[in-house]
C-alpha cells in the first residue's frame, strides 16, 4: 500500500489521528530544518523556526487550503517565520555588489550575460569543511531575498511556480531574481576563490 | 522596444536552462530542451558556464538537525493550546519601530493577534473547539504515555531486560494491593515520572517531588494507567520488541471494587472514560503507543480490561501466557 501523502495526513490529523502529525514532523522535519539552517546560518535558530513552524501546522490546519500542496505551505511558513527570526537579529548586510543583477525586474541583466568563461573551478586546496563555510559565507553576503531563492531552488528543488506561490511574488520575478541569484553567487565566488586558487586571475 | 517572436522564443529556451540544471523541468519540456541542446552549441556553452557557476554550492553541507527534534515538536504540540500560542506570539512581536521601518506591519501583527484572541475566547463556547481539545489531549496523553514507555524500557535496559516487578506478596492481591506497585522501583528511581502517569485530560496537575516521597501512595491513586498483570508463576515479565502485548492503558473507571462493570450498550467493552468515550491510548510491549476505540485488539480479538471475560475478580486472575493481554489498576 502506498504511504499517505502529506494532504491526506493532514486530514487525518485534522480528524484527530496524533499518529498522522508525528509521520508528518517525521517526513519533513529534516528537510526543512536544513533549509531555515542554511537561511539563518544558525542551529539555534533553525531548531525554534522549525518547531515553530510545526506548531503553526499543528494549530492553523484548518485553514490549509485543500487545493494546494502540503510542503510549499509548509516552507512557505517556515520562510516567513525565518525571515522574522532574521530581521529580530542584527539586520546582516545587504548591499548588493551589483544593483542592477540584484534588481528584481525582468530588464536587469540576466546572469548568463554576466558569467565569463572564466568561472574557477571550486579551490582545489580547501577541505570540505572549509569548503563548505567558504560558500556559506559567500551565500550569507547575499541579500536575504536572493539567497532564499538560491536555497528554495537548488536545495529543495522547488518548481518556480510553488517558489512564486511561497514568496508570493510574480513568476516572471522568480524567474529573475534567480538568475540574478545565481549571478551574484558566481561573481562572489569568482571574487573569493579566484585570487587563491589561481594567483595569476 | 518590443521583443519579436524569436526573442522571445529564446528568452523562454534560457528561462528553461536554470530548471534543466536544476531538474524540476516536466518529462516533456526535458526532451524538448534536450532536443534544441543537442543542435546548439551556444545553448550548450551557457547551460554549461550556468552549471558552473552554481557547482560549488554543492560544497555546502547542513548539519542534521537534534535528534530530538521530532520528540521536541510534539511535545510542544501536545501542550500548546491555542490561545497560550497566540498569546506567547503577540508577547514576542516587537512593538517598536524595525530597522526596515515596518512599523505598520506589526501593528496589523497586534491587531491580528487580538482578534484572534477574541476570536478564540469566543469559540470556547462553540461545541466544536471541544473536539479539538479533546484531540489535544489525546495527543498530550500519548507523548506522556510515550515517557512513561521509555522510563519502564530504561528500567528493563538496566534490569537484564526485566519490567520493573515487585514480586508477589503471600497476603495480597492486586485488588487490595494495586497492581500497579510494580511500578514502583522505576518511579523510585525516577526513570518514571508521577506526572507521566497522569492523562492530561483527567485534570492531573501534581506536585512531582511531594509526590516522590510518598511513591506507594501515589500509585493507589483510582486515575492512573492500568498496568499489565505478571504472571505470579512465571518469569519477571520482560521488555520484548517481538511481542506487542499491552503494557498499559488509560484508566478504566468501570473496573470498581473488585468488579469489571458492563458499560452503558451492555458490553464488556466499554472504552476509558478518559477521553470522552472515544477510546483509549495503550502502551506496548514494543515502545509504540496506539489510540483503540475499542479495548478488543484487532490481532487476536482480545479484550485488555479482562481475563476471559470474567466480570467479578479475586485479584489472583493473571496472564495466561505472555502474549495475553490483561490490564488492571
Amino acid at each position: 500500500m502506498n504511504a499517505p501523502t502529506d494532504e491526506q495526513l493532514l486530514a487525518s490529523h485534522l480528524s484527530g489521528d496524533p499518529q498522522a502529525f508525528r509521520t508528518l514532523v517525521e517526513r519533513h522535519s529534516t528537510e526543512l530544518y536544513q533549509f531555515v539552517y542554511r537561511f539563518t546560518n544558525r542551529k539555534s535558530s533553525a531548531e525554534d523556526v522549525v518547531q515553530d513552524t510545526f506548531i503553526q501546522v499543528h494549530l492553523a490546519g484548518q485553514s490549509f487550503d485543500t487545493n494546494r500542496r502540503f510542503k510549499p505551505w509548509l516552507f512557505t511558513i517556515a520562510a516567513n517565520k525565518a525571515r522574522d527570526h532574521l530581521r529580530s537579529r542584527t539586520r546582516k548586510r545587504e548591499v548588493p555588489l551589483d544593483a542592477q543583477v540584484g534588481g528584481e525586474d525582468d530588464d536587469g541583466q540576466r546572469f548568463l550575460d554576466l558569467l565569463s568563461d572564466e568561472v574557477t573551478s571550486p579551490t582545489a586546496q580547501l577541505e570540505e569543511a572549509e569548503q563548505s563555510k567558504f560558500v556559506q559565507q559567500i551565500v550569507e553576503e547575499m541579500p536575504a531575498h536572493l539567497s532564499e531563492i538560491l536555497i528554495l531552488a537548488y536545495f529543495h528543488r522547488f518548481p518556480y511556480r510553488d517558489i512564486a506561490d511561497m514568496l508570493d511574488i510574480p513568476l516572471g520575478t522568480v524567474k529573475s531574481r534567480l538568475h540574478a541569484a545565481v549571478a551574484q553567487f558566481g561573481t562572489l565566488y569568482r571574487q573569493r576563490a579566484g585570487p587563491e586558487s589561481d594567483p595569476t586571475d | 522596444m518590443s521583443q519579436g517572436p524569436l526573442d522571445e522564443n529564446q528568452n523562454m529556451i534560457e528561462d528553461s536552462i536554470l530548471p534543466y540544471i536544476l531538474g524540476t523541468l516536466s518529462e516533456s519540456e526535458t526532451a524538448s530542451f534536450e532536443s534544441k541542446l543537442a543542435s546548439d552549441n551556444e545553448l550548450a556553452n551557457k547551460v554549461d558556464a550556468a552549471r558552473r557557476a552554481i557547482a560549488p554550492l554543492n560544497a555546502w553541507e547542513a548539519p542534521a538537525p537534534p535528534t530530538t527534534l521530532v520528540d521536541n515538536i510534539l511535545i510542544q504540540a501536545a501542550t500548546t493550546t491555542p490561545l497560550e500560542y497566540v498569546a506567547a506570539s503577540a508577547s514576542m512581536t516587537p512593538t517598536s519601530q524595525n530597522a526596515t521601518g515596518h512599523r505598520n506591519r506589526f501593528r496589523l501583527r497586534e491587531l491580528i493577534a487580538i482578534a484572534a484572541c477574541i476570536a478564540l475566547m469566543v469559540s470556547l463556547y462553540i461545541p466544536g473547539m471541544s473536539r479539538i481539545r479533546q484531540q489535544q489531549l489525546q495527543a498530550a496523553c500519548e507523548l506522556n504515555m510515550a515517557g512513561f514507555g521509555t522510563g519502564v524500557s530504561a528500567y528493563a535496559n538496566e534490569n537484564n531486560g526485566n519490567l520493573p516487578n515487585i514480586g508477589a506478596s503471600p497476603n495480597s492481591n492486586w485488588l487490595n494491593d494495586p497492581n500497579r506497585r510494580h511500578l514502583l522501583p522505576a518511579v523510585r528511581h525516577r526513570l518514571v515520572l508521577p506526572s507521566q502517569l497522569i492523562c492530561p485530560a483527567a485534570d492531573g496537575s501534581i506536585d512531582e517531588e511531594a509526590t516522590l516521597k510518598n511513591v506507594e501512595e501515589f500509585l493507589k491513586r483510582t486515575d492512573l494507567p492500568f498496568w499489565a498483570v505478571p504472571n505470579a508463576n512465571g518469569p519477571v515479565p520482560k521488555i520484548n520488541i517481538r511481542i506487542n502485548v499491552p503494557l498499559a492503558a488509560d484508566a478504566n473507571p468501570l473496573f470498581q471494587k473488585g468488579k469489571f462493570h458492563r458499560g452503558t450498550d451492555g458490553t464488556l467493552t466499554p472504552n476509558s472514560h478518559t477521553h470522552g468515550g472515544k477510546g483509549q491510548n495503550v502502551l506496548f510491549n514494543d515502545g509504540s503507543i496506539r489510540f483503540i476505540k475499542t479495548p478488543v485488539l484487532d490481532e487476536n480479538h482480545d479484550n485488555i480490561w479482562t481475563a476471559n471475560n470474567i466480570e467479578d475478580y479475586q485479584g489472583t486472575e493473571a496472564q495466561q501466557s505472555a502474549t495475553d493481554a490483561f490490564l488492571t489498576p
